[in-house]
């Protein structure tokens, strides 16, 4: 791994393991915790889980530091990644062999084409839109990942039991929405109050119909 | 340049002199008895109230991307076009699909484009490209040894096979536009994306191809390809009642600029 991209990936990785950095800083924040469930157990895998508030003048802080995106061995990783709009992700070529890569997008959230590139170099998007962004690489034929866009910065991946905790949201009304990398279930979206202090438990099962 | 002829000219097989990197724009005029260069197969007779049009589809890397050499590769990199590091054989690329729009509708009637999916025992590598168009029947066969339950719950684009024994076959009609991945509740890879074009005008391709439509109603049209991946290029043309127009799609990521 190139040394300097080192730190930004730790980072990166910390911002990562959370999901959720932001939603961590306000102390007067509630919780939303619960699990996903659906027909057929471990049938859920990347599937996010978050929140889209109902006020629409709700406004939230978003982290300014980019997050790491690596593409050593011709993989995007994470292959997903979740951020919140208004968040940048950095780009890194950080193969340690001569490899150009080449990312880019067509998908309607965040179309770009970020340039052939070569390692030790790294290129920036700012996600301003919700949605799915998939990403390819025009060099590599099976180097594939997505950046989830969340229009808020309460989000989680869910862990492989389907539980997931959403910590620091700001009071107020929300949906609770889930979205799935491959959707083998319809998306739920449930209406929820958080209040300041409080905890919010809502499960949620997926099915097909 | 948009460029159309009613034509009486001779049969001619110029599909191959077509620029492979030009943005997409009508290449020239293209006589009636010429159609036959998609596949240079002798010339075709295009009713007089009919039009055709001639589409090359050509699949492209990114602008100055030159293979080894911009990369840097030595000798022991050889390996770098394997497995992860695999590239993009923009030569063959192939599940193109390209469609052809009427504008403001058609007076034309075409059959819908149905589309078939086979299921084996043998696991689904790459899922293949499907083309229905809107209307047309998505059919699927198991040929496999396992009874499976295909569905997609695209919004807007769900369906519902239901449970599908060994030898039996299955269908749903198609009524949205769009794309979706088809699936089975016993993979965990798509059986097939799903491409339901909105006029039935429609083919899969590979790069390199030249496509021939040749009872399309006369008038405006827009020409569209797509690909699962890559972006790709739509051009407007204008079609002669009894003629023609040749056209050349790019497919590569320059189609985002």
């Amino acid at each position: 791994m190139d040394q300097r991209h080192r730190p930004l990936l730790l980072l990166g990785a910390l911002l990562g393991a959370s999901q959720n950095a932001m939603a961590q800083s306000p102390p007067a924040g509630g919780r939303v915790i619960g699990r996903v469930t659906a027909v057929a157990p471990g049938d859920l895998p990347e599937t996010v889980i978050y929140l889209n508030a109902l006020d629409a003048a709700a406004r939230f802080a978003v982290p300014q530091q980019p997050i790491a995106l690596s593409q050593a061995g011709a993989q995007f990783s994470p292959g997903l990644l979740v951020v919140s709009v208004g968040q940048t992700v950095e780009f890194l070529n950080d193969e340690p062999r001569p490899v150009q890569h080449n990312v880019f997008s067509k998908s309607p959230a965040k179309p770009f084409d970020l340039g052939l590139y070569k390692p030790g170099e790294s290129r920036r998007v700012l996600f301003d839109r919700p949605g799915p962004v998939h990403l390819h690489c025009s060099i590599h034929r099976n180097m594939d990942g997505v950046v989830f866009v969340s229009p808020t910065p309460f989000f989680a991946i869910i862990g492989a039991d389907g539980r997931f905790a959403l910590e620091g949201v700001a009071p107020g009304e929300y949906e609770l929405k889930t979205w799935q990398r491959r959707q083998r279930y319809l998306d739920r979206s449930l209406r929820i109050r958080v209040t300041a202090g409080g905890e919010t438990r809502q499960d949620v099962e997926l099915t097909r119909k | 340049m948009n460029s159309t002829s009613p034509a009486r000219s001779p049969s001619r097989c110029s599909a191959a002199r077509l620029s492979p990197v030009s943005a997409a724009a009508l290449i020239r005029f293209l006589p009636v008895a010429a159609l036959a260069l998609c596949g240079c197969q002798g010339p075709q007779p295009i009713r007089a109230d009919l039009a055709a049009a001639a589409v090359r589809v050509e699949a492209v890397a990114k602008s100055g991307y030159r293979e080894g050499a911009s990369d840097g590769y030595t000798a022991s990199d050889a390996p770098l076009n394997a497995g992860a590091f695999e590239r993009v054989d923009y030569g063959s690329l192939r599940d193109i699909v390209v469609w052809v729009e009427p504008a403001g509708g058609s007076s034309v009637a075409r059959a819908a484009a149905n589309g078939e999916v086979v299921l084996t025992a043998q696991p689904v590598r790459t899922p293949p490209v499907v083309l229905v168009s809107v209307g047309g029947a998505l059919s699927v066969e198991n040929r496999g040894s396992l009874t499976e339950e295909v569905y997609s719950v695209a919004e807007g684009l769900a369906v519902n096979l239901g449970a599908i024994a060994p030898g039996e076959k299955r269908q749903v009609t198609l009524e949205r536009p769009g794309v979706f991945e088809l699936l089975s509740s016993t993979r965990a890879a798509p059986l097939a994306t799903i491409f339901v074009t909105p006029s039935p005008w429609a083919m899969v391709s590979a790069a390199g191809k030249t496509l021939l439509f040749n009872d399309l109603p006369p008038g405006a049209a827009t020409v569209h390809a797509w690909h699962l991946r890559l972006p790709a290029e739509s051009a407007k043309i204008s079609l002669p009642a009894g003629g023609g127009a040749r056209l050349q799609l790019r497919v590569g990521v320059d189609a985002l600029d």
